[in-house]
């Protein structure tokens, strides 16, 4: 009889996605750990690693994955042609990035005192929801600040994460997700001079 | 003829086209038999030698970059 292989324990990570979701619901301030998921990956890569996030270590990817096979949540449709473009992927990088910066103008102002704390969720960078429960005194105003764009943020991605999984294939957010375009783009920099300095 | 025929027995085997690739690794964690490595975070490769053409990778593939081609082997 064939035995079932054991599932390495990094499979097990959609749980870590699930709970800062979670966490962000029960308390604004928990989005701050999401600067670890921006971080490693981007360290990983620029330290030669490749892509070994997207590859083993990301939760949401696994999130995706897990949806899908279990819960049969995705169409398993092609994705359009276009999406997959170094067009549109470095164009949505392009675009995350600007919405960050603006996120973190903001956290400035907040820090400078040129304008108040805005407890709001910003959805899809339009829809405004409330998010006002806790009791975000206990730190500085732009330290809740920053935590409600970050979030926002992530459930943003989120969203559109599970929209294209629904649609397209598992894990279709994959394809223009702006941390996987990012590390692909490192690692494709570092590919190439290695190829460079191996011909010369 | 037809003997000709019978000795060639048609195999298919996983390609990856790079132009798509993320190296998003979906392909990798699907492999039953671990026949595909990611080269530097760039693009995914497969080891033909080993690949049993199940076709997981293919379906998987969020960009739908690999192709299962036809390979004729003579037996
Ligand atoms: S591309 Fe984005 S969502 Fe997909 S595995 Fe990489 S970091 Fe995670
Ligand atoms: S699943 Fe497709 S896009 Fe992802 S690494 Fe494999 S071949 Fe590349
Ligand atoms: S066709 Fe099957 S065996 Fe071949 S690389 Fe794809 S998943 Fe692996």
């Amino acid at each position: 009889m064939s035995k079932k292989m054991k599932k390495p324990w990094y499979e097990y990570l959609y749980f870590v996605s699930v709970a800062y979701l979670i966490l962000g619901i029960v308390n604004i301030l928990f989005a701050w750990l999401g600067v670890i998921c921006f971080i490693i990956p981007l360290v990983m890569s620029m330290s030669g690693g490749g892509k070994t996030y997207c590859n083993k270590y990301c939760g949401r990817g696994k999130l995706f994955t897990l949806l899908s096979k279990k819960y049969n949540l995705s169409r398993n449709k092609p994705l359009p042609k276009f999406l997959k473009t170094n067009w549109f992927r470095y164009g949505f990088l392009t675009f995350f990035m600007i919405m960050f910066g603006i996120m973190i103008f903001n956290t400035y102002l907040v820090f400078s005192g040129a304008s108040d704390l805005k407890e709001v969720i910003k959805l899809l960078w339009t829809f405004k929801v409330p998010w006002e429960w806790v009791n975000t005194s206990i730190v500085s105003p732009w330290v809740a600040q920053f935590a409600f764009g970050f979030y926002s943020m992530m459930l943003t991605s989120t969203i559109i994460g599970l929209v294209s999984m629904f649609l397209y294939k598992p894990r279709s957010w994959c394809v223009y997700c702006p941390m996987g375009t990012m590390t692909q783009g490192i690692s494709t920099l570092k590919y190439n001079n290695s190829k460079k300095q191996i011909n010369k | 003829m037809n003997t000709e025929v019978k000795k060639k027995k048609i195999k298919r085997k996983a390609q990856v086209s790079k132009d798509y690739c993320v190296a998003c690794g979906a392909c990798t964690s699907e492999c039953p038999i671990g026949a595909i490595k990611i080269v530097g975070g760039v693009f995914a490769q497969v080891d033909q030698d080993r690949c049993v053409g199940c076709s997981k990778c293919a379906n998987i593939c969020p960009a739908s970059t690999i192709d299962m081609i036809n390979m004729e082997e003579v037996k």
